[in-house]
């Protein structure tokens, strides 16, 4: 198994991190919750952030800790499915596949929420399940599965996530469709 | 803006000019005096606090007058600040490589439609396959070839379902044709038993040219191939019987009809063996060799054999 830094990840894939960060972003304004600071990408750690206030209500807090797992993950598809024919079925690639493929699986690679998006949905969740929200209860298996698939980041969990909502998914689907 | 008295000289000043000082305002021109006793008064970082006026913007430092703003985030903020907040926009350079990705994205699907349109054609061609459509099959082939001309499979592929497709329509030449057209192709042994099918579209158009030797030896050839396979057996007698036809040596007609019992025997009640064994009765009972067309015209009904094998 190759352990690479996390930066040096976070370098290769910089085109997630924007992403992410902009995910998070979105459902900011789109939740109308403040937001007092942004950086999308650095060579740190964390490798980008949104700070933002605290959310009114348990469903802004979940969407902006999930957003970007629904975002990255919908732009990964969107940008190797191009590639995905050319290059999975008739192995025909040309320099511009090659470019959609690092960007789709660099930005499907982040899709996961980080350890911190869990432990904040996680506070914001116990506040809530007090008062019976049923999504807050349903944001606990979720948490764990967030914390989980951090810690399986090690074994390139990211990744296969990444190759698989960009290439493994959608060429099942097509290939049931046509 | 709010104006608070210093604790130290009693002097006003306004509040975001002032420290707090253990919950004491302190003016700006006493807090230094203030600080340097920091240690004798008991003084630590944490009691120390810039003072916030709730009329003045923390964010653009507009003055609200005598009304307090409200709120975000614990300081006073002015409505156009808080738009700002709430609203933050994403930087140029992001929307406009975001604009630019996806016009590339987009521009790619477009270069690469052929691709996807090739993939749709195989998957067509394999359901008319399946159904035995070998026209429509080549059809889709030919066209999953146009649109892909980079991988010559698929014209092998277009050439293979031709071949079936005249073999079916009893245009042997032709299937002859495409059929080796299709096992030069690169990749032709994925094609399904694209030999066998070679042979017997040149058996047959052995037979249609009328070199009877040629015909026999290629049925044998394809007994050799497939043993099981009652078709070729009865190719076998076939060829026997045209030979006894134009020869009207005896030994060629037992051979057929020796051949003939025994593709009778494997193929069982297959209503076109049958109608296959009888034109090969008409030609030993007659010495008259007829094409399958002729003689499905002359017996719609079938043909009542004097010859029993």
């Amino acid at each position: 198994m190759i352990i690479i830094p996390g930066f040096l990840i976070a370098l290769v894939t910089f085109p997630g991190v924007i992403v992410h960060e902009a995910a998070h972003l979105f459902f900011c304004k789109l939740r109308r919750v403040a937001v007092f600071d942004v950086c999308y990408f650095r060579i740190g750690n964390p490798s980008g952030y949104v700070i933002h206030e605290v959310p009114d209500s348990f469903t802004s807090s979940f969407l902006i800790a999930v957003g970007p797992f629904i975002i990255n993950s919908f732009l990964c598809v969107l940008f190797c499915f191009p590639a995905l024919v050319p290059v999975r079925m008739f192995n025909q690639p040309d320099p511009l596949c090659y470019f959609l493929i690092w960007l789709g699986i660099s930005i499907g690679m982040h899709a996961f929420p980080s350890t911190q998006d869990a432990k904040v949905l996680w506070q914001q969740a116990k506040k809530a399940a007090a008062k019976f929200n049923p999504l807050a209860l349903l944001s606990f298996p979720l948490v764990i599965l967030i914390y989980i698939a951090n810690l399986l980041r090690i074994l390139w969990a990211d990744y296969l996530y990444g190759f698989a909502i960009g290439f493994v998914i959608p060429e099942m689907i097509l290939n049931r469709m046509l | 803006m709010k104006q608070v008295a210093c604790t130290e000289c009693q002097q006003l000043a306004p509040i975001g000019e002032t420290l707090l000082v253990k919950q004491q305002h302190v003016c700006s021109s006493c807090v230094e005096g203030v600080l340097a006793q920091a240690a004798e008064k008991g003084i630590t970082k944490n009691d120390v606090f810039r003072a916030s006026d709730p009329t003045v913007c923390t964010q653009c430092k507009a003055d609200n007058g005598a009304e307090e703003l409200p709120h975000l985030a614990g300081m006073p903020v002015c409505a156009t600040c808080e738009d700002r907040f709430r609203n933050r926009p994403y930087p140029t350079w992001l929307k406009l490589a975001f604009i630019g990705l996806l016009t590339l994205a987009v521009f790619s699907f477009g270069w690469n439609w052929r691709f996807l349109a090739a993939t749709r054609e195989i998957h067509q061609m394999q359901r008319a396959l399946l159904k035995q459509d070998f026209e429509r099959a080549a059809n889709f082939a030919d066209q999953a070839s146009r649109h892909v001309p980079e991988i010559p499979e698929f014209a092998g592929m277009a050439a293979f379902n031709h071949g079936l497709d005249a073999l079916a329509k009893d245009q042997a030449a032709q299937a002859v044709d495409y059929l080796r057209k299709a096992k030069q192709s690169p990749n032709s042994g994925q094609l399904p038993e694209v030999d066998l099918f070679l042979l017997r579209a040149e058996a047959i158009a052995a037979f249609d040219a009328k070199q009877y030797d040629d015909y026999l030896a290629k049925a044998k050839a394809l007994i050799g191939r497939t043993p099981g396979d009652s078709s070729a057996v009865a190719m076998v007698a076939s060829a026997y019987a045209c030979k006894y036809a134009v020869t009207g040596n005896e030994e060629f007609r037992n051979e057929a009809l020796k051949n003939l019992e025994r593709a009778a025997k494997m193929a069982g009640k297959d209503p076109d063996a049958a109608n296959y064994r009888e034109r090969i009765l008409y030609r030993i009972d007659t010495r008259e060799i007829l094409t399958r067309k002729e003689f499905e015209r002359r017996f719609p009904h079938g043909y009542q054999p004097k010859a029993k094998p």
